[in-house]
């Protein structure tokens, strides 16, 4: 039931990003009502030599500590790995923890992750003493490289960043959980919708990170709850086996007593 | 009542004027000079645009929006200089990735807000009404009741008024503290205390330097800053005529065209309390935003950069807090033009019941 990221015991499967509320209030209740343990934050764009962030970070850790779970600095909006080492050490710096979500992007578009400069940066955060969290896309073996380099937790993308799209690529994810059976898998980015959420979690994925999905709902706190709940679902079906389709019918109640006489 | 009004920016500057001429004895107290460059009135855009912003802020923030339209044109007219207002609708446009934010918003009011119109315009409609758009969009979103105002324009408008009916108005004042009691209340102004019947403090971000450091827990604790960049354009080969909004997956981005070929574009929005000057990274978004709605931006100057905080409390609502012989009005964020009149009202009723209170 419970999951574990680097040695912590988490309730919840779910983490949830800090981005595009209507208000630090609603973002509050929202998260609240994820039952998330796992809150991301942004740092990059907040002037963090100046720590100009100061206030709404408080307000994020407040919530933090109120879900007794745990902060999850991300490095959006870099593009180097240079630049992520400097914006790692600082966020270790300023919360306190070893634990990154690393964000490499590689194209202003799509954001899709850069995965020659990840790896790079992997390498080097793994060295300073990082917990890396790694956004990447979809590809098996940059996924196995990540879970070589010592990447306990591996997030790949269901789709953009935003989209809303889903899994945009189904085979790919189910490749990954099978191929990387111990690692921690956690899906991450173009989650649309509470299915989508509920489809990784029955393919056995770990977790779902996202953000969009629920703040730029009409109602945020009840697709919070709504994911919470899709969640749950997936990850039960996944531990109770779910059957195989079957090409013919077979009838769930005995039938032997039904006449056919009406199949002309 | 002897009132002192802490802040001259939007808010203290409409409530100076309206307490004047209510017969208050009214002192007017600013760090800055009258120009009012360092407030957040004097950085905004001046979009009065409730429907525009409806994605982004509850409902009753809207319904102010529509209220405070209709007022505008009333306290307008009570000011000697004029100031320009409008009100011929804005127009909303998307491009064609963003097709999912415009269907978001569509459907957004549909839901919420059915009583308003918001008319779907083709090509050709989009050209009646804007030529100069429709040759980079197929389509947009007409909203008709929005309108702007020049905020300068209303700043300089409402000084020239405040002198005019007499206002003590003293510039370059530092507050440095504000003690409430049951009675009066006390202003540390430049190190001078001086006592006032009741203060109105109106200085948005401001207010929290006044906060005694051993003080018990206050509203204001929860108030925070957030950052805005907008551009000024002079754009002498753009010819629009109404604020359009471009939807955006990262920002709310407007562009609001003043009087003389002079072009709001703006703003981004950025949880940070840092005043530096705008970052490379704002401009480029905002100016290729700009660019990519009308090519004409290519060419036009660039007048200003300006960063500036608004106000909000965490539920990014306006507040009207009244304690003893302290009012503080807080929090109007991104909606200081559109609301203002509304909050205006709740100010002068709270006046008005703290001085019957006084007669009795």
């Amino acid at each position: 039931m419970s999951l574990t990221i680097y040695g912590e015991k988490l309730n919840s499967r779910l983490l949830i990003g800090t981005a595009l509320y209507p208000s630090p209030d609603i973002m509050k209740q929202a998260i609240l009502a994820s039952g998330s343990q796992v809150v991301t934050l942004s740092l990059k764009r907040q002037n963090p030599q100046e720590q100009s962030g100061q206030q709404i970070w408080q307000y994020i850790q407040d919530i933090v500590k109120q879900t007794n779970g745990f902060l999850l600095p991300n490095t959006a909006g870099c593009k180097t790995a240079k630049e992520v080492y400097t914006l790692a050490q600082m966020s270790r710096e300023l919360f306190q923890t070893s634990w990154l979500k690393l964000e490499v992007i590689g194209d202003d578009y799509n954001l899709q992750p850069d995965p020659i400069e990840l790896l790079k940066a992997t390498d080097m955060l793994i060295k300073a003493g990082f917990n890396v969290l790694p956004y990447c896309t979809d590809d098996l073996v940059l996924c196995q490289r990540l879970y070589d380099l010592g990447c306990e937790v591996i997030m790949p993308w269901a789709s953009p960043i935003g989209t809303g799209k889903g899994l945009m690529n189904p085979y790919n994810l189910e490749t990954i959980r099978t191929r990387l059976p111990n690692a921690t898998l956690i899906l991450d980015a173009g989650i649309g919708k509470p299915s989508d959420a509920c489809l990784a979690m029955e393919m056995g994925y770990d977790g779902i990170l996202l953000n969009s999905a629920v703040a730029l709902a009409d109602d945020p706190v009840l697709m919070a709850r709504a994911f919470a709940n899709s969640l749950n679902s997936g990850e039960q079906a996944y531990r109770a086996g779910i059957m195989q389709p079957r090409q013919t019918a077979h009838p769930s109640t005995p039938t032997l007593d039904t006449p056919f006489w009406h199949q002309s | 009542m002897n009132i002192a009004v802490v802040g001259a920016g939007l808010m203290g500057r409409l409530t100076a004027l309206s307490l004047t001429r209510q017969g208050y004895q009214v002192n007017l107290f600013d760090k800055d000079d009258k120009q009012a460059k360092q407030s957040a009135a004097y950085a905004a855009g001046g979009l009065l645009t409730p429907l525009g912003e409806s994605m982004s802020c509850e409902p009753n923030i809207v319904k102010m929006g529509f209220t405070s339209l209709t007022m505008w044109p009333e306290l307008l007219s009570t000011l000697d200089v004029n100031v320009y207002f409008q009100q011929r609708g804005a127009i909303m446009v998307s491009h064609e990735q963003d097709k999912g934010d415009h269907q978001r918003f569509v459907q957004h009011i549909a839901r919420n807000y059915a009583q308003h119109t918001v008319t779907s315009l083709n090509k050709q409609q989009l050209y009646s009404l804007e030529p100069e758009l429709a040759q980079h969009f197929n389509q947009g979103l007409f909203l008709p009741d929005e309108g702007q105002i020049d905020n300068r324009m209303l700043l300089t408008a409402l000084q020239h008024q405040l002198e005019l009916e007499q206002v003590n108005w003293v510039t370059e004042a530092e507050v440095s503290q504000i003690t409430n009691q049951t009675t009066h209340c006390q202003l540390t102004v430049n190190d001078q205390v001086q006592h006032f019947d009741l203060v109105i403090d109106c200085r948005g971000t401001g207010a929290r330097a006044s906060l005694d450091p051993n003080h018990q827990a206050s509203p204001l604790d929860d108030l925070r800053a957030v950052r805005g960049e907008l551009f000024h354009l002079y754009a002498p080969e753009v010819n629009l005529t109404r604020p359009v909004r471009l939807m955006h997956p990262r920002y709310q981005l407007y562009i609001a065209p003043k009087p003389n070929h002079v072009y709001l574009v703006g703003a981004t929005e950025i949880e940070s309390d840092d005043l530096s000057p705008m970052t490379v990274r704002s401009a480029m978004e905002l100016l290729s935003a700009a660019y990519s709605v009308h090519s004409g931006f290519a060419e036009a100057n660039i007048r200003q950069h300006i960063s500036q905080l608004r106000p909000a409390f965490s539920d990014n609502q306006p507040q009207v807090l009244v304690k003893q012989r302290l009012i503080q009005v807080n929090g109007l964020y991104r909606h200081g033009f559109l609301i203002s009149p509304v909050v205006l009202k709740q100010v002068e009723l709270a006046v008005a019941r703290l001085d019957k209170r006084e007669i009795i």
